[in-house]
C-alpha cells in the first residue's frame, strides 16, 4: 500500500517542492496541511506514516504539533521530519527533544529528504 | 516566465501584501497596544517565509535581503533593540527593497539587478547584543505545568517572559471541541482574546480527552478584569482560569538598581535612590480602572442629589417645628456636592493628555507619507496643550492619520503644479486643536487643490448616489464624501487607498457623539474640522418630557431653551419651523422620530435649541426638568442600533432614562425630511 506523508508547511510552494522531492521514491500519497489546525485534524484522519513539518506557522507552531504526535498514544510510532530555516537553533534543539526524529534546514537539498525519508519509512 | 517563478512572484506578491499592510499597522497604534507584539511577530513572519520560499527558487540575493530583514526583526520582537522611528524607517526601506528585487524577477531582470548596500550599511550601524545564558523555567515564576517552556518556540518563551516581567495578569483557557468544528470554534476564541490581549501560545492536549474530540490549552494576557474575560469568552466547553504568579520575580529594571543602590558605596546611594525616585513619580493606571472609578464618582453624585430631595421633603413636615438638624442636613448635602465636583474633576483630570502626544506620532508618519509619495510639505501643529479625553484620544489616532494622508495625497499638489498655480513650492498641512466649551475641536487643514465637486458629483452620478442634472448644494455635495464606498479617485493610490475610508471616519466620531464638518475652495485647500466631547465618562444633561417620557439631552450640545408661545411655530414647505432672533430653525419632534404616540400640544411647550457643527434645530419638549450630571451605560443588544440614542442613565429615584445622540439624531432628522439644513 502507497505510504502516506503529511506535510505541514503554511508556504504552497515551499509545501509542493517538498512533494515533488518526494516523487523519485515512488510510491506514496502526500497529505497537505497549511497550518497546525489542519495537521491536528488530517492525523486521525489519514493516519500517515510520516509527517514532514515546518515550525513557524501560525495559530499552532510545528512544534506542538510534535508534541501532539509524540505524546498520544495513537501517533507516537509515527516518525516526525522537521523542515525548518536557519538560524533558529533553539526551536531546533526543543524539536528533537520532543521527539522529533530528523531535521533539515532550508533550503534543503532534496536528496538529503530523499534518504531521511527512506530511512525512516524502511 | 517559467511556471515555478511565476508561481513564486504571486506567493511573494501575497506575502509583501501583508508585510506593508502589517508595518502600517504598526505605524498606527501606540507603543503600549497589546496588539504591538502580534503585529510585529507578523512581520516577522512575513519576512521568514520570504526567505525560505526565495531559497528554495535559488533567488539568493531576495533570500538573503529578506534573512536580514528577518534577523533585525527578530531583534526587535525579542527586545534586543527597541523599535523606534529609525527602526521603522529602516525595516520600511528593507521591505520597499525586497518589493522592488520581487518586480525585478517578475520582469525577468533578476534578483540581483536591485543595489541593497545602502541598507546593509544602515544595517551594521545597528548592531545586536547577544543574550546569553538559560532562563530560568517559566514554571519558577507562574503557576504553569514544568514542561510548558519545552514545547515554546524561542519566541512563544520570549513573550511569556516578557509579559511575566511586566506583571500582566496571565489567564489560562482550556477547552474539549468537537472534532468537527474544532478550527472554528478556536479560531473565533483566539480572535475573542486579540481583542483584550496578547495570546501567548495554543497548546493541543494529548490525553484526557473524551472521543471525538479535541483539547486544547490557550495562554494568553490581558489587563481586562477576570469576571468580564469570563464573560466574553466562557461558552460551551470552554472554561477559563487566571494563572498565578509565584512570589519570585524575574529581575527587573528597577530591582536591579534597588540591588546596586544597597551594595554600592555611601556616595552612591543616593543617586540610585533617586533615580528609583524619578521613576515612581508617575503611575501607569489602565484605563479601565478609571472608567470603573468614574462611574462610582457618577453614581455617588446620582446619591447625593437624593438628599437635597430628602431634605425637601422632611422640610415639608417640618415646616412649621425647624429644625437645627435639618438645617445641618442640608448644609453637610452642599458641601458634600462641592466634594463630590472636585473629585469627580480630580479623576476626570487623570483621564486628560495633552494633543501634543498625538501630534508627535502624527507627525513622525505624515513625514514619511509625504516622503513616499515624493511631495514637499511642512507640517504645523498647534494647540498641542489642548487636553482631551485619552480613549477620545485614542479613538482618533486613525481618522486623524486618514485625514492627514488624504490632504498629503489627494490635497497638496506636486512641486511643479503648485508652482504653476502660483503657490509655494512646499506644501502645508496644519493640525491644530482647541477648546470650544464642552468641545474639543480638530482642524486638519492644508493648501492643497481643494475637493473637486465636479468630480464628487459626477463619480455620485456613475455610482448611483445622485441622479442627472439634480441640483445640489456645495454642501450637500461634501456630505456625499462620507457616503460609505465613496472615492473621486478613479484609481486608489497605494497610499490613501488603504486603511479607513471617509463614511468610516464620520461612524467614528458619531460613535464618541462628536460630528465632522468639510470646507473646500478650489485650488486653496481644504478643511476639515471635528467637534468632540472632552470626555466621555460622565455629562451634564438636561432632562426634557415630551409626552410621558423623559429623555435627557447633553448639555455639550444645547445652545439655549426657549418658550413657545400658541402661533410660534409655523410650517413653512411642509417643515415646523421656529424663529429665533433672525433665524428660522427646522424644529424636531422626538416623537416622530421615536414613533412614540403624539404628544398633547399644550400652550406651555419648550423649544431646546440644540446644534453640531453648523447645523442648528430645535427640539419640541413638554416640561423641562432641570439640569443633572449622568453616568451614561449602554443600551442593551435590542437597541444597540437605534439611531439618536447614546445609551440610557439611571437617576437617583432609580428610574431610568434615554439619553440622545444629538449629532445622530440632527443626521436622521435630516434623512427623514429634509429637516435641518441652514436655511
Amino acid at each position: 500500500m502507497a505510504k502516506r506523508i503529511l506535510v505541514v508547511e503554511d508556504s504552497p510552494i515551499t509545501r509542493s517542492l517538498i512533494i515533488s522531492s518526494l516523487e523519485d521514491l515512488g510510491d506514496f500519497t502526500a497529505v497537505e496541511a497549511s497550518n497546525g489546525f489542519q495537521a491536528l485534524r488530517k492525523l486521525p484522519e489519514y493516519l500517515p506514516d510520516l509527517v514532514i513539518t515546518d515550525i513557524n506557522m501560525p495559530d499552532i507552531n510545528g512544534l506542538e504539533v510534535v508534541r501532539f504526535v509524540k505524546e498520544n498514544e495513537n501517533f507516537k510510532h509515527i516518525p516526525v521530519i522537521i523542515v525548518t530555516t536557519e538560524g533558529r537553533d533553539v526551536d531546533r534543539e526543543r524539536g528533537l527533544k520532543l521527539g522529533a526524529d530528523r531535521y533539515l534546514i532550508k533550503p534543503f537539498d532534496p536528496e538529503d529528504l530523499q534518504r531521511h525519508v527512506r530511512d525512516l519509512l524502511g | 516566465m517559467d511556471q515555478s517563478l511565476s508561481d513564486f512572484v504571486s506567493e511573494a506578491e501575497d506575502i509583501l501584501d501583508s508585510l506593508e499592510d502589517s508595518i502600517s499597522q504598526l505605524m498606527d497604534i501606540s507603543t503600549d497596544d497589546h496588539r504591538k507584539p502580534d503585529i510585529i511577530n507578523a512581520i516577522f513572519r512575513s519576512a521568514h517565509s520570504l526567505k525560505g520560499l526565495s531559497g528554495m527558487l535559488n533567488l539568493d540575493n531576495l533570500s538573503d535581503l529578506s534573512h536580514h530583514v528577518e534577523s533585525l526583526l527578530d531583534s526587535v520582537r525579542l527586545n534586543k533593540i527597541a523599535l523606534d522611528d529609525d527602526i521603522v524607517d529602516l525595516l520600511s526601506y528593507g521591505v520597499q527593497l525586497i518589493n522592488r528585487m520581487v518586480h525585478a524577477v517578475a520582469e525577468g531582470a533578476g534578483d540581483s539587478s536591485v543595489s541593497v548596500d545602502e541598507f546593509l550599511r544602515e544595517l551594521e550601524k545597528l548592531g545586536s547584543e547577544e543574550v546569553s545564558g538559560s532562563a530560568p523555567d517559566l514554571s519558577e515564576f507562574v503557576d504553569v505545568p514544568e514542561g510548558l517552556t519545552e514545547v515554546l518556540s524561542e519566541y512563544e518563551e520570549h513573550r511569556f517572559r516578557d509579559n511575566i516581567e511586566r506583571e500582566v495578569p496571565l489567564y489560562r483557557v482550556i477547552c474539549h471541541l468537537p472534532f468537527d468544528t474544532f478550527d472554528v470554534r478556536l479560531r473565533d476564541l483566539s480572535e475573542g482574546i486579540r481583542e483584550v490581549g496578547e495570546l501567548l501560545t495554543t497548546l493541543p492536549q494529548t490525553d484526557g480527552v473524551a472521543e471525538g474530540t479535541i483539547g486544547f490549552q490557550l495562554y494568553f494576557t490581558a489587563r481586562e478584569d477576570g469576571e468580564r474575560l469570563r464573560d466574553r469568552l466562557q461558552s460551551d466547553g470552554v472554561s477559563l482560569e487566571q494563572v498565578l504568579y509565584r512570589q519570585r520575580r524575574p529581575q527587573t529594571m528597577a530591582d536591579s538598581f534597588a540591588l546596586e543602590a544597597s551594595e554600592g558605596p555611601e556616595g552612591e546611594r543616593g543617586y540610585f535612590e533617586d533615580e528609583i525616585k524619578g521613576v515612581s513619580n508617575t503611575v501607569r493606571v489602565d484605563i479601565a480602572k478609571l472608567d470603573n472609578l468614574m462611574n462610582l464618582v457618577g453614581e455617588l453624585v446620582i446619591l447625593r442629589s437624593n438628599f437635597t430631595s430628602i431634605a425637601g421633603r422632611l422640610r415639608e413636615i417640618l415646616f412649621d417645628v425647624g429644625s437645627d438638624s435639618l438645617l445641618e442636613l442640608e448644609k453637610t448635602s452642599v458641601q458634600m456636592e462641592k466634594m463630590l465636583i472636585d473629585l469627580r474633576d480630580g479623576v476626570m483630570d487623570i483621564r486628560m493628555v495633552p494633543m501634543g502626544q498625538l501630534f508627535s506620532r502624527l507627525q513622525r508618519v505624515s513625514k514619511k507619507i509625504a516622503r513616499e509619495l515624493n511631495k514637499k510639505v511642512n507640517f504645523e501643529f498647534s494647540g498641542g496643550d489642548t487636553e482631551l479625553d485619552k480613549m477620545i484620544m485614542e479613538e482618533m489616532v486613525s481618522p486623524l492619520l486618514h485625514m492627514v494622508r488624504n490632504s498629503i495625497d489627494h490635497g497638496i499638489e506636486n512641486s511643479e503644479e503648485r508652482k504653476a498655480k502660483g503657490k509655494r513650492e512646499t506644501g502645508m498641512v496644519r493640525l491644530s486643536a482647541y477648546q470650544q466649551g464642552n468641545h474639543v475641536v480638530l482642524e486638519v487643514e492644508d493648501d492643497g487643490a481643494g475637493i473637486d465637486l465636479e468630480g464628487v458629483r459626477r463619480s455620485a452620478i456613475r455610482r448611483g448616489v445622485l441622479r442627472e442634472g439634480e441640483e445640489l448644494s456645495e454642501e450637500d455635495i461634501l456630505s456625499l464624501l462620507f457616503k460609505p464606498g465613496f472615492s473621486t479617485k478613479e484609481t486608489v493610490t497605494g497610499i490613501s487607498g488603504r486603511g479607513v475610508g471617509m463614511d468610516v471616519v464620520r461612524k467614528e466620531i458619531e460613535n464618541i457623539g462628536g460630528a465632522v464638518e468639510v470646507h473646500s475652495v478650489k485650488d486653496r485647500g481644504t478643511r476639515v474640522t471635528l467637534t468632540l466631547p472632552i470626555t466621555l465618562a460622565i455629562l451634564q444633561a438636561l432632562l426634557v418630557r415630551t409626552g410621558s417620557r423623559v429623555f435627557a439631552i447633553p448639555m455639550g450640545s444645547i445652545l439655549e431653551t426657549i418658550q413657545l408661545e400658541s402661533g410660534d411655530i409655523r410650517t413653512m414647505q411642509g417643515i415646523e419651523v421656529v424663529n429665533l432672533r433672525d433665524r428660522t430653525l427646522p424644529l424636531l419632534r422626538l416623537e416622530n422620530i421615536f414613533e412614540l404616540p403624539r404628544a398633547d400640544d399644550g400652550n406651555e411647550t419648550y423649544a431646546v435649541i440644540i446644534g453640531m457643527g453648523n447645523r442648528i434645530m430645535g427640539l419640541v419638549a413638554q416640561e423641562l426638568l432641570g439640569k443633572q450630571d449622568i453616568v451614561i451605560k449602554p443600551l442593551g443588544e435590542a437597541f444597540a442600533k437605534s439611531v439618536g440614542l447614546a445609551g440610557a442613565a439611571e437617576l437617583g429615584d432609580q428610574s431610568t432614562v434615554l439619553v440622545l445622540d444629538v449629532a445622530g439624531l440632527m443626521l436622521e432628522a435630516i434623512r427623514l425630511g429634509g429637516l435641518g439644513k441652514r436655511v
